[in-house]
């Protein structure tokens, strides 16, 4: 249930990633946005690297903004990326990942060296012309070096980008694998419950509204204030038997205690 | 005559104290694998409801509400310090702290700022997983004889026997001495609250608890606790350094058995290494100890029954936390409704099955009642 309704939003944000965001399939150009690098290398994936044009107002915004889904641990208050377009799929996202295996952060300028994230991707706001990457392991910088940027010309073909970046992204397209398995997954779950529908177009409408704000670039601009009530998923049956159990306890147990007193007094 | 055969309720006892270390310490296992606010409500209920069926009189028998208060304020801590610098990125706003900006290198944290309900959900949820483990402690410190579960304890662990006794009696000796002062006062028609009040309690309270673990300790050493029985320094030496390096191993082992991203070595090897070390520590300083018990503590069934309902429930609900983690983890982004999962449920209510299993305490009171009676008619 509550694994259908993370599929069904990560479903809806790569859906809506694939027409709201025109990433290019190559390092940017010049500083018409941010280079995003994702490395699945160790997950048996290639290295696509695409632009997020414009100015993306944090490290999130920059990978939603090229196309790739991530998806948040459930439990964490933070956003804490436990998965991008849904790898790896054996990742619980409930808390933060095991320090072995977790997509670590990095920055770099182009053609430069990668260096470590020390702040989290919903805290660190790239600038234009800048690279992020993401890597899946024990905290090793991404596999391919920061590609150089492209020039304005040269922004579309792939071919004259850089020599370790150009064939991963032609090779390997990502959002439409990732679009693909999710809509497998989902129509292998019949209903989706009426929170997971509401969920998601929220969750759209939170990032199409993430992105005109960007270029503005209000340091918080991820705050969504719902206008919304905080509305339960159905009725919530476990809730109710369990206040009425614990009723049923703690009634027995004032009952139990006023046995008492009457056995002491007097 | 035939036996009677129906069942008719055991004499009043109290039940062997390992027993109720035992079955508290395995509610307490069970609370530490899950978030899932449902189930840790259900388990604290479940552990006050068998407190208050089977504690006796004993001073420390009061203890169980302080840990309730403290276990409430830890919630309450969790949930102001989580709206003060912890981060909240979205999700339903419920209302905003005035924001402090920090400079560049301490970005990570937030000052202020939004407080969201999803944000204030995972503190309570936290808050709540201690508090239950605090509660099932002090569940255990309600039933359990201090005094007694010394005396279980294996010849050879008497030196640090002693230290662990007065450091677990001493938050029960703390409430007592509360209980016993704030008495005192009001017997002097003194008014008993208000924080002008404190300093006038604080100093009888800290001068008594102190003065009775003194008390405790000078009664210990005159029994012979922590005496080194003329061993020659070598031997006992070796015991120390045996028993010490064991215990730590034990520690580290349990640490990792129960926590899931330590490093696979820390786990089991250092778990049976600790237990061999402990084993043959004890097993040395063993022999040089010989101590009689006047009227031991005897393992009955209602022993065993009690003992297994904790073991029981932390099993199922490890066995049910491997089958399905996130039965026991409901989600907060996005935010539902948290299940009520059944195995784990029935686990958590075999929990309550002590208020029954085990017999009833021997109380002064209800001893005194019939007499009274008696001799009123």
């Amino acid at each position: 249930m509550m694994l259908r309704a993370a599929v069904v939003t990560a479903l809806a944000g790569a859906a809506l990633a694939v027409p709201a965001a025109p990433a290019t399939a190559a390092a940017c150009s010049q500083d018409s946005g941010v280079t995003v690098i994702v490395d699945f290398a160790s997950l048996g994936g290639g290295q696509p690297t695409r632009c997020a044009p414009g100015d993306p107002s944090n490290g999130i915004a920059a990978l939603r903004g090229a196309g790739f889904t991530p998806t948040r641990a459930a439990q964490e208050p933070g956003y804490f990326v436990c998965r991008i377009n849904g790898k790896p799929a054996n990742d619980p996202c409930q808390r933060t990942s095991p320090a072995d295996a977790y997509w670590s952060y990095w920055h770099a300028r182009p053609g430069g060296s990668w260096t470590y994230g020390n702040i989290g991707g919903s805290d660190y706001d790239p600038a234009p012309g800048t690279v992020d990457g993401w890597a899946f392991g024990a905290g090793k910088p991404p596999s391919t070096p920061p590609p150089r940027a492209s020039t304005p010309s040269a922004g579309r073909s792939p071919s004259t980008v850089g020599p370790a970046a150009s064939p991963s992204p032609t090779r390997k397209v990502p959002t439409v694998a990732g679009t693909g398995q999710a809509t497998a997954r989902t129509s292998a779950a019949p209903a989706p419950s009426p929170t997971a529908a509401a969920a998601s177009p929220d969750s759209t409408a939170a990032a199409a509204t993430a992105r005109p704000a960007a270029t503005a670039a209000p340091p918080r601009s991820d705050i969504v204030t719902r206008s919304k009530p905080l509305r339960p998923n159905g009725i919530p049956l476990g809730a109710i038997a369990a206040v009425v159990l614990v009723l049923l306890l703690v009634s027995a147990a004032v009952a139990q205690v006023a046995r008492r007193r009457r056995e002491d007094g007097t | 005559m035939a036996p009677d055969m129906s069942w008719t309720e055991p004499l009043p006892r109290a039940l062997h104290p390992m027993a109720w270390w035992l079955w508290a310490l395995g509610l307490a296992t069970a609370a530490s694998r899950t978030t899932n606010p449902l189930l840790i409500a259900v388990l604290v209920a479940v552990v006050g409801y068998v407190v208050v069926c089977r504690r006796g009189d004993a001073p420390w028998a009061r203890a169980f509400s302080a840990y309730l208060i403290l276990g409430l304020l830890v919630i309450a801590l969790r949930v102001v310090f989580n709206a003060l610098i912890g981060a909240s990125d979205d999700g339903h706003q419920l209302f905003a702290l005035p924001s402090v900006a920090l400079p560049g290198w301490a970005k990570g944290i937030d000052l202020g700022g939004a407080v969201t309900a999803e944000q204030v959900l995972a503190a309570v949820y936290e808050g709540l997983r201690l508090a239950a483990l605090i509660c099932c402690v002090g569940a255990a410190n309600a039933l359990a004889n201090p005094k007694r579960a010394l005396r279980s304890l294996p010849p050879a662990l008497y030196e640090i026997g002693s230290a662990v006794v007065v450091a677990l009696t001493l938050a029960p000796q703390l409430v007592e001495s509360v209980l016993r002062v704030r008495r005192a006062r009001r017997l002097r028609a003194a008014p008993g609250k208000g924080l002008r009040n404190l300093r006038a309690i604080a100093m009888p309270v800290l001068e008594d608890a102190l003065s009775r673990s003194l008390q405790l300790a000078a009664a210990m050493d005159s029994r012979g606790y922590g005496r080194s029985n003329g061993a020659p320094q070598g031997l006992r030496r070796t015991t120390s350094a045996f028993v010490l390096t064991g215990l730590l191993a034990l520690c580290l082992g349990l640490y990792g058995l129960l926590d899931g991203t330590a490093p696979p070595l820390v786990g089991l090897p250092a778990l049976t290494a600790g237990l061999v070390l402990s084993g043959a520590g004890l097993a040395i300083g063993g022999r040089r100890v010989r101590r009689s018990t006047y009227r031991p503590d005897p393992w009955r069934r209602a022993e065993w029954a009690v003992g297994g309902c904790g073991v029981v429930c932390a099993g199922v609900m490890l066995v049910a936390g491997s089958y399905d983690p996130l039965l026991l983890h409901p989600s907060l982004y996005p935010l539902v409704w948290p299940d009520l999962p059944l195995l784990p449920l029935m686990a958590i209510l075999v929990g309550v099955l002590p208020a029954w299993l085990a017999p009833r305490p021997v109380r002064a009171a209800a001893r005194r009642a019939p007499q009274l009676q008696a001799a009123a008619a």
